[in-house]
């Protein structure tokens, strides 16, 4: 459309520029500061070009402070989480989109459900469960009067526990149905008519189409997975099954009390934790777009 | 090939009956239509033969053998669907071969039976593109070389050429008819186009309303309707259908039009539907006996449909193109041993 | 794709005559994972979190014992907890009208497609990529009041900024850096929902001679309101609940409990405090809270939408 706007072009650029550095000045500031030595970081203000000691604060951090594992960690877990998911809510959909029983609308409402509660609000008896797995089994067991020994299983400072919880939602579930759902009926009859069973129509045709869904969704939990914060706070007190996220806590003495953090340090873990998933979005900017809108239909 | 036996179909969704007490038997290697309009359950009919569908009441026999409980790989039959339902993500080779990955054919068999089909569909050539890249017109070969890898005992259309262009329809429904006749085969085939009937079928089914209306070959059905539904339906123009009140045994009139009819036993006074095809009605201003006035002509080239009315009702008269036609009154001899009668109440044929 | 996106309850689900397959033995096998896992850590912790809330655990262990509502009570009685139900609603309003705010006008003016649009596009949804203690020492760093840039105020106005002893200047950092993180998420929507007006109407506004800021107004405003309805939910409801990954990072709850949000509380209460009856109860009453958004997102909302 030709529309002939110069003032209101200009002020649009202008506040463009504006919104970008207040996007983007935060990430530029943290890689600055960390890339300063102590005492030109703690100057007002700081200087705003990058310093000389980036390759120290980093390996320092990296070392000493134990980050190293903790990125292996939250890669681990993160891969984890988001190849569980995908696999669980795509065989989960094609469970309640392709086939006829009764409790399907029941169970459809009660995975519903759960996308209303995220974990934060229910960090306390989650955690008691993380402690023993197999408790509510031998709770509703105990109630029917059996006395069953069913063994304690404390997935607490380990990989299932810190994957598992993140996997027991909804939300990739509720994208593939979605997806599923706008494939014609058609290509399922002709795949009946040509004799696939379901596991076969599943396999060499609902999955192939669904790459682009997957790609979403792998995008948007790899960054949710990185990015879990309190759930590995409290489930993990040993340190070998620290994630990155985490540690950030560690990195940074009290907040209220005491010394303040050592800045050039906690900036080089801050730009750490915030590199990978940073760089995922980047490379997958489509599928992270198309993840967030479709999961929140 | 196969031959089927239909015995009292019935399908029905809650309170809605889809289709109504199906009757019929389709002979081996026959090339039956089954004709309707929208929403007469001849999709509904096919998809119960091929087994897309669960059976209300009724049997279906496919060489003797009750299949109704049989899933569609077990009956044997292969299908041709509408929008075609090809895998997008897959080759036309993959695509047509898909069947037989299924059942474990191995892969050199398999390419030497893809690329038979291939050349039976002459698409040799685009073996390794994506239904993306086809036509429809190829895009619905590969349907068709889909169904024919599986040497089925029956083949199954489902109004494959409503989404092609006309030309292409014209040119495809002969090969599917020739593919027919070469492979011995036994096909179903649907549509609403009764040209598409009346061209490709040994034998017609026209259905309506969940009903079957008549069985018969396009010769019969155009010759003698069975109801007054089929009688509108076949032929293009469709046949002019209008009340009347008997005179006596072989005279009706219409408003002020008195018309001479087969002998018949109705009783006089009572109303009944004369159907009249177009072109058995001339333009003879000498020695026509009713009055036709014109209103509308329409040129097709080598025939003229002059639209207007009779009798105070809407009718259409085909003519051969000659001298220039105006529109005015004129009169018309309608050959009187050609007009069909139907029972207004039942639309069924009313014997002589 | 639709406008708006917005989390609705698909009635079609079991009208829609599909092609079903047979096997439903494998249905079932299919759906068990996802169904256990749901138990064991949703409905199972949900349904204890009740029981806890109604009980008390005694301090040498044993049985727990049913007081009915006295943990609710004493919540009720108790100052602390309405100081932070009362942060949490300042934090939820704050945050959301800022971000929401942002968002909009980064909607409206990157739609505009002038050159370089797609650059700024991209920039503005990177920061919902970054974890929320990374944005919190990264905003903790740049309004500390003794390093950063912020603090520079206090060489002209001594004191005049410490979030560290101040617990407005507090709130104001967490506010601050909730929404920088918010209206990137904010944006995808606005920037989605714009998009899907139809070029056309947009064009016959031009036409009838509307200027882009009436055509703001009266055109793409309206058609937005849905979403906008919608990240309104969605804003607070994570504002209840996301933030805590800053509070923990910037201000630990502090000082004085200033920023002492629901959901931190409840942290600092089960873990710290090991209270898990009054950390239950909490968690009951914030779980209402976020219900009933939900609830109000799905009733309110699409009703809205459905007029269309």
């Amino acid at each position: 459309m030709i529309e002939r706007t110069p003032y209101l072009d200009l002020l649009t650029h202008a506040i463009l520029i504006l919104l970008f550095i207040i996007s983007v000045l935060p990430i530029i500031i943290v890689f600055i500061a960390s890339t300063h030595d102590l005492p030109t970081v703690s100057r007002v203000p700081m200087a705003l070009w990058p310093g000389n000691s980036f390759f120290e604060n980093y390996s320092h951090v990296w070392n000493k402070s134990g980050f190293g594992p903790k990125m292996l960690n939250s890669l681990i877990v993160a891969t984890m989480v988001t190849v569980g998911k995908v696999m669980i809510s795509a065989i989960t959909a094609f469970s309640v989109v392709y086939f006829n029983y009764r409790l399907r609308f029941f169970f459809f409402w009660l995975i519903f459900i759960t996308l209303m509660l995220p974990l934060e609000v229910r960090i306390v008896p989650t955690y008691a469960v993380a402690a023993d797995v197999l408790e509510p089994f031998r709770t509703i067991l105990a109630w029917g009067g059996v006395v069953l020994k069913i063994p304690e299983i404390n997935i607490l400072n380990s990989y299932s526990g810190l994957v598992l919880p993140l996997v027991a939602t909804a939300t990739g579930t509720f994208l593939y149905r979605q997806f599923f759902l706008t494939i014609p009926d058609e290509l399922t009859e002709a795949a009946k008519m040509d004799g696939a069973g379901a596991l076969r129509f599943f396999w060499d045709i609902l999955l192939p189409l669904s790459r682009t869904n997957m790609a979403a969704l792998s995008t948007i939990m790899f960054v949710y997975a990185w990015n879990q914060y309190l759930w590995p706070l409290l489930i993990t007190t040993d340190p070998n099954f620290a994630t990155a996220t985490m540690q950030l806590q560690k990195i940074v003495p009290g907040p209220a009390f005491g010394q303040p953090p050592v800045w050039n340090e906690a900036m080089a873990a801050t730009l750490m934790v915030m590199v990978p998933p940073l760089i995922v979005v980047i490379i997958m900017q489509g599928a992270f777009v198309r993840g967030l809108i479709a999961v929140e239909k | 090939m196969a031959n089927i036996l239909v015995a009292h179909l019935n399908k029905s969704y809650g309170k809605n009956s889809a289709v109504n007490d199906l009757n019929c038997e389709i002979k081996s290697q026959e090339f039956v239509v089954i004709l309707g309009p929208s929403g007469c359950g001849k999709s509904t009919f096919l998809r119960m033969i091929a087994g897309l569908e669960t059976v209300t009441s009724g049997e279906i026999k496919i060489d003797n053998i009750i299949v109704n409980d049989l899933e569609p790989r077990e009956r044997g039959c292969a299908m041709v669907f509408q929008n075609y339902a090809l895998y997008p993500h897959m080759t036309v080779a993959e695509n047509i071969g898909y069947s037989l990955k299924v059942e474990g054919i191995n892969r050199t068999e398999r390419l030497q039976r893809i690329h038979n089909v291939a050349k039976i569909i002459g698409l040799e050539d685009f073996l390794d593109r994506k239904p993306g890249q086809l036509s429809g017109g190829q895009r619905q070969r590969v349907a068709m070389g889909r169904a024919i890898i599986r040497e089925p005992k029956l083949f199954l259309f489902d109004e494959p050429l409503s989404n092609l262009d006309a030309k292409l329809r014209v040119q495809m429904r002969i090969e599917i008819r020739k593919l027919h006749n070469r492979l011995n085969a036994t096909s179903i085939f649907v549509t609403h186009d009764q040209i598409e009937a009346m061209t490709l079928a040994d034998r017609m089914i026209v259905m309506n309303k969940g009903k079957i209306e008549q069985i018969g070959t396009p010769e019969d059905i155009y010759r003698l309707p069975a109801t007054q539904f089929v009688a509108g339906f076949v032929g293009s123009p469709p046949m002019n259908l209008l009340k009347a009140t008997v005179i006596d045994c072989s005279t009706v009139k219409i408003d002020d039009q008195l018309i001479r009819v087969p002998q018949h036993d109705v009783a006089i006074g009572s109303v009944v539907i004369v159907g009249i095809r177009p072109e058995h009605v001339e333009m003879d201003d000498n020695a026509g006996n009713n009055v036709f006035s014109i209103d509308f002509i329409e040129d097709m080239g080598s025939l003229r449909l002059l639209h207007g009315k009779l009798g105070g009702h809407d009718f259409v008269v085909q003519s051969l193109s000659g001298a220039t036609q105006q529109l005015g009154q004129f009169k018309v001899r309608i050959a009187s041993d050609k007009i069909h009668l139907f029972d207004v109440a039942t639309g069924l044929r009313l014997q002589i | 794709m639709a406008i708006p996106p917005f989390r609705y309850f698909n009635y079609e689900f079991y009208m829609n005559n599909r092609s079903y397959f047979k096997n439903n033995k494998l249905a079932a096998v299919l759906i068990a994972p996802q169904l256990f896992l749901i138990f064991i850590f949703f409905y199972w912790p949900a349904s204890q979190a009740i029981y806890w809330a109604f009980t008390t655990q005694p301090p040498f262990g044993g049985g727990n014992e049913w007081v009915g509502f006295q943990n609710f009570q004493e919540l009720f009685n108790d100052k602390v907890y309405w100081n932070s139900v009362y942060i949490s609603i300042k934090f939820a309003i704050y945050s959301t009208c800022l971000s929401v705010v942002l968002s909009s006008v980064m909607a409206l003016c990157v739609d505009r497609q002038l050159s370089g649009y797609q650059f700024y596009r991209f920039a503005f949804f990177l920061p919902y990529a970054i974890a929320a203690p990374a944005v919190g020492l990264a905003f903790r760093f740049i309004f500390a009041p003794d390093a950063g840039f912020i603090s520079i105020i206090n060489n002209y106005f001594p004191g005049s900024w410490n979030p560290a002893m101040n617990g407005h200047d507090a709130l104001v950092l967490i506010v601050l850096a909730n929404s920088w993180k918010m209206a990137a998420y904010n944006f995808i929507f606005m920037l989605a929902a714009l998009q899907s007006i139809p070029r056309s109407v947009v064009e016959a506004a031009a036409m009838d001679g509307a200027s882009f800021l009436r055509r703001v107004w009266d055109i793409q405003l309206p058609f937005l309101t849905p979403t906008f309805f919608f990240l309104l939910v969605i804003n607070i409801t994570e504002s209840f609940v996301d933030s805590f990954g800053i509070v923990d990072i910037t201000t630990g709850g502090g000082p004085a409990r200033a920023t002492d949000l629901m959901v931190y509380k409840i942290y600092t209460d089960g873990f710290k405090g090991l209270d898990y009856s009054m950390a239950a109860a909490q968690s009951i009453l914030l779980m209402i809270i976020v219900i009933s958004l939900t609830f109000i997102q799905f009733r309110f909302v699409e009703k809205r939408v459905h007029y269309r």
